[in-house]
């Protein structure tokens, strides 16, 4: 007998997925319906908003503008359009929420041979291969879902085209601005769908009744971020010295469940702020390369784990007996690493726990663990009737959890919390400076000091190994926040408490002149003035102006290295106590500074060649040079 | 021709075939008797290719079933479930088995659709189980496959309805070279039907034979003697039963009716009368030899 081949193995698969496709012929119908509700809808009200409000913003130069019967009609029409968008948006979000959904209902019924023993045999046995049928379910359900939501952002698309777009005369990097918010919530929405269906058809390759087959999916999908939420909380708050870093940990929580992506999509776009240029947070390889990689893995875990199982438990079709461990040990375990965040001191002495603070959590948890283990018992069919069992596995699964939060616990994450890295693996480091406490009165701060030479990243990290690690929960210490980026792009943050002495000392000894006008000019024109200084007399300065007033422009000719040998002057002076002295209270106040190469000809002015300098007071030799080429330096900002 | 060597299949921790071997050779119908959870169901599953054996081979035609496509185009199973195809019209299950199977036949089809007069363009929903039964008969028939398996296909039908069921499958198998498995409770049916059984229990295959044969070997003797007799007062044959009923003996044994007539013979009976035994009387005293409690099978 020969090994079945390729062709073989999908010698019905055409006709395999015309059934398939046919079979959830009203699903497709119902999610196309869901998806031109969603994106065309809210683009045309977009568009046409968006022209009526150029239109107004128009006439705003002509006397009594709001006078006049155009304009008010115009305004009427706004007024409706705006209310019709409001609509329009909560209408888009339950029909991409309805969408979202509409992929676990595709799954559930292309793949009901899964969980559902009535149509096992009438599936199971056609003459068709395995592999037919696994990719003929998948590539239908693909398409039901799909098609439609990809249709509707090309219809969206093909209506910013088709339609008459006033808002193309806005300034274009807010028109890029909008489009990428734009790009990134259409990939967002597909990439979670997509994710989101892989979850499903995972889970569901593990269960053996409808009842599980409705749950658990929904249970995975939601316990991923759940965890990946208590993980952090763990890290942070359990383990002494491991900080926060919002990157990194959006950038986990982001690639690995579906839910993730869209609360890390939304939560970069909600720290940027306002947009003023092309932003697309999530498309780039640290997120797009696991994202892929988790999503496909999730596919090709599936079709393994069916292809390679038997029939395992009686009355249903065919179900892994690890499941009944693996779901509910997660489960478990989030409820477990909570409680442990709660209880576990983070100075590291479990000595201090008096038993009538712990006695009440623990009973807490074991009763809420066990409620909840049973119900999961209950949906997976076993039942009570080996209930010695259930008990076991149920105090094995807290053990084990238990277990592994003393190890983190006790091993500070297994050294992870303490890790300093090596100077020739950092890239850049970046030191946060606080207000130093009540002495100091309404002080100004510098925040987020760069560092990338290999001197100043060598001498941070020296200091970094010399600071003594204490309960950072202390009240009135200061933080040691830094920061390192190393090569390769992976991010270590760490957080501790020191006295203000130590805190003092500490800055001192990082915050040379060099260090803080690195950071003062930024790292393109800090590495002019300090590793290329024979370049800046290629550089001319010809325009200031104030950032609080970006119409108070004035020309200038000032060479770039008279301004950089100005600041390096004042800069001898600056220290921890100067930066945050009460006497230069109300004192901060910026630059933007535009230079241009010197070329010997006029040379088009070059947006971005600029920078932005936040100056102080007591930089007065900077001050007094630039008040010489006219520029007007106010004292309140 | 149908090969099952030394297969096992298990569930968790549940052995349902221990170690099945069974030769179905082609054009047979073949009935598949036992108690509940022997391992007939299974049996015909993994014949079917729905399950894959945790040991042992299954092979049609030389060729392993398990997601073997040309194998399992000759195979149409119909098992005892109804709810399947419920959301499907008569005529949506025509194109649905027509798709997979290239053998089908729309003319056979037709034929058989207007014998038993079922509605093309209704669901199976709102069909009654005979109906859904024929249904699925009818598609089975139509694939035109050379091996068709039923899983107590005709439970829950009325004694008409078993008749139309029989008689459409009756006629397949003499038009084409079925080769039919059956498996039931219904010893009667398995009766007219089969010309070859096989007996499971416990997972294994108790016998395999030749229906004549099981017949033939075995014979009920309705006797009166003078005295009470037992088993051991008879030698030369297998004794499986004695009853008495008032001054009547009835004896049902196993072997060669020569030797079996000798033997009564020679304790001088008053009467001495063969009758004939239905499969099922045979059955039920087969199992009770196994230890099996006979008030388990239908009657």
């Amino acid at each position: 007998m020969t090994a079945p081949s390729l062709k073989g193995n999908f010698s019905k698969f055409g006709a395999y997925y015309r059934y398939k496709l046919r079979s959830m012929r009203t699903l497709t119908i119902l999610n196309s319906i869901f998806a031109l509700l969603s994106y065309p809808l809210v683009m045309t009200l977009m568009i046409f908003g968006t022209n009526l409000s150029v239109k107004m913003e128009a006439m705003y130069e002509i006397e009594n503008y709001h006078k006049l019967p155009e304009y008010i009609d115009l305004k009427a029409s706004a007024g409706m359009v705006q209310s019709l968008a409001e609509a329009a948006v909560v209408i888009c979000f339950l029909m991409l929420a309805a969408m979202f959904l509409m992929n676990y209902v595709f799954i559930s019924k292309a793949f009901r041979w899964l969980y559902k023993k009535s149509v096992v045999d009438m599936d199971y046995s056609l003459p068709v291969s395995d592999d037919t049928r696994f990719f003929g379910d998948l590539l239908a359900s693909l398409t039901g879902s799909l098609v439609p939501h990809l249709g509707a952002i090309a219809v969206g698309g093909g209506l910013y085209w088709l339609l008459p777009f006033e808002g193309m005369k806005a300034p274009s990097d807010e028109v890029a601005a909008l489009f990428g918010v734009l790009l990134q919530l259409v990939f967002t929405g597909v990439a979670a769908c997509v994710m989101f269906m892989g979850i499903c058809l995972l889970v569901m390759s593990c269960c053996g009744r409808v009842v599980e087959s409705r749950i658990m999916p929904f249970v995975a999908n939601a316990v991923i971020p759940i965890i990946h939420v208590i993980c952090i909380i763990n890290l942070t708050q359990g383990l002494y010295g491991y900080g926060y870093n919002s990157d990194y940990e959006y950038m986990s929580i982001g690639t690995t469940s579906p839910l993730g992506l869209l609360f890390a999509t939304m939560l970069a776009l909600v720290n940027a702020g306002y947009l003023e240029d092309f932003f697309v947070p999530m498309l780039r390889p640290e997120i797009m390369i696991p994202l892929i990689i988790i999503t496909v893995g999730c596919f090709v875990g599936a079709y393994l784990l069916i292809r390679f199982r038997r029939a395992e438990r009686v009355g249903s079709p065919y179900v892994y007996s690890g499941f009944k461990l693996v779901m509910p040990s997660v489960v478990i375990f989030s409820i477990v690493a909570l409680f442990a965040v709660a209880l576990l001191p983070s100075s590291g002495k479990i000595g201090e726990l008096r038993a009538s603070d712990v006695v009440g959590p623990i009973a807490a948890m074991v009763i809420i663990t066990f409620i909840i283990y049973l119900i999961m018992e209950l949906i997976s069919g076993r039942g009570f009737a080996k209930f010695h069992r259930t008990i076991g596995r149920y105090a094995l699964t807290v053990a084990v959890s238990v277990g592994v939060c003393l190890m983190l616990y006790f091993s500070q994450g297994m050294g992870f919390a303490s890790l300093v890295p090596d100077v020739d693996d950092v890239d850049s480091a970046e030191i946060q400076m606080y207000v130093l406490g009540d002495d100091y009165d309404g002080c100004p701060e510098i925040q987020g000091v760069e560092m990338v030479s290999d001197e100043d990243i060598s001498r941070l990290i020296e200091v970094h190994e010399s600071l003594p690690k204490k309960d950072r929960n202390l009240r009135g210490e200061y933080n040691f926040n830094v920061e390192y980026r190393l090569y390769g792009g992976s991010i270590i943050h760490r957080e501790y408490s020191v006295t203000r002495e130590e805190y003092i000392a500490a800055m001192n000894r990082i915050l040379t002149p060099e260090v803080f006008l690195r950071d003062q000019l930024g790292r393109y024109i800090g590495t002019l003035a300090y590793d290329n200084t024979d370049r800046l007399k290629d550089y001319r300065i010809t325009y200031i102006r104030r950032v609080d007033d970006m119409k108070a422009e004035i020309e200038a000719d000032l060479p770039m290295e008279d301004l950089v040998a100005a600041l390096k002057k004042d800069a001898e002076m600056v220290s921890v106590d100067l930066l945050n002295s009460k006497e230069y209270e109300n004192i901060r106040m910026g630059f933007d500074v535009v230079y241009k190469p010197v070329s010997g000809n006029d040379t088009p002015r070059d947006p971005y060649l600029m920078t932005y300098i936040d100056l102080w007071e007591w930089q007065e030799n900077t001050i007094e040079l630039l008040e010489q080429n006219g520029a007007e330096i106010l004292l309140d900002y | 021709m149908i090969e099952i060597k030394n297969v096992v299949m298990r569930f968790d921790d549940i052995v349902a075939l221990d170690g099945v071997d069974l030769t179905i050779p082609e054009g047979c119908a073949y009935g598949l008797l036992g108690s509940n959870g022997a391992g007939k169901s299974t049996l015909l599953r993994l014949l079917s290719g729905i399950y894959r054996p945790y040991s042992g081979e299954v092979t049609i035609d030389g060729q392993k079933v398990y997601n073997n496509v040309p194998v399992k185009e000759k195979v149409f199973f119909i098992n005892d479930e109804t709810a399947q195809f419920n959301d499907m019209t008569l005529g949506d299950m025509r194109a649905y088995y027509k798709r997979f199977y290239s053998g089908f036949s729309d003319e056979l089809f037709e034929r058989l659709q207007k014998t038993v007069k079922l509605p093309m363009d209704k669901r199976l929903s709102t069909f009654s189980k005979g109906m859904k039964r024929q249904a699925v008969v009818i598609c089975g028939i139509s694939c035109r496959t050379p091996y068709l398996f039923l899983d107590e296909a005709f439970d829950g039908l009325d004694p008409t309805m078993r008749i139309i069921v029989k008689q459409m499958l009756i006629d397949a198998m003499l038009d084409e070279k079925l080769t039919v498995i059956f498996s039931s409770h219904n010893l009667n049916e398995i009766d007219e039907f089969c010309d070859r059984v096989g007996l499971m229990h416990g997972g294994r295959v108790v016998f395999d034979r030749e229906l004549d044969s099981v017949k033939g070997q075995v014979v009920k003797i309705q006797t009166a003697f003078d005295r009470a007799v037992t088993a051991e007062d008879f030698s030369g044959f297998d004794v499986l039963s004695i009853e008495q009923s008032g001054s009547v003996t009835n004896i049902i044994a196993r072997g060669d009716r020569d030797v079996i007539r000798e033997g009564v013979n020679a304790l001088k009976p008053k009467i001495y009368d063969e009758v004939p035994l239905s499969l099922e009387e045979i059955f039920i005293h087969e199992m009770e030899v196994l230890g099996y409690d006979s008030s388990k099978l239908e009657r």
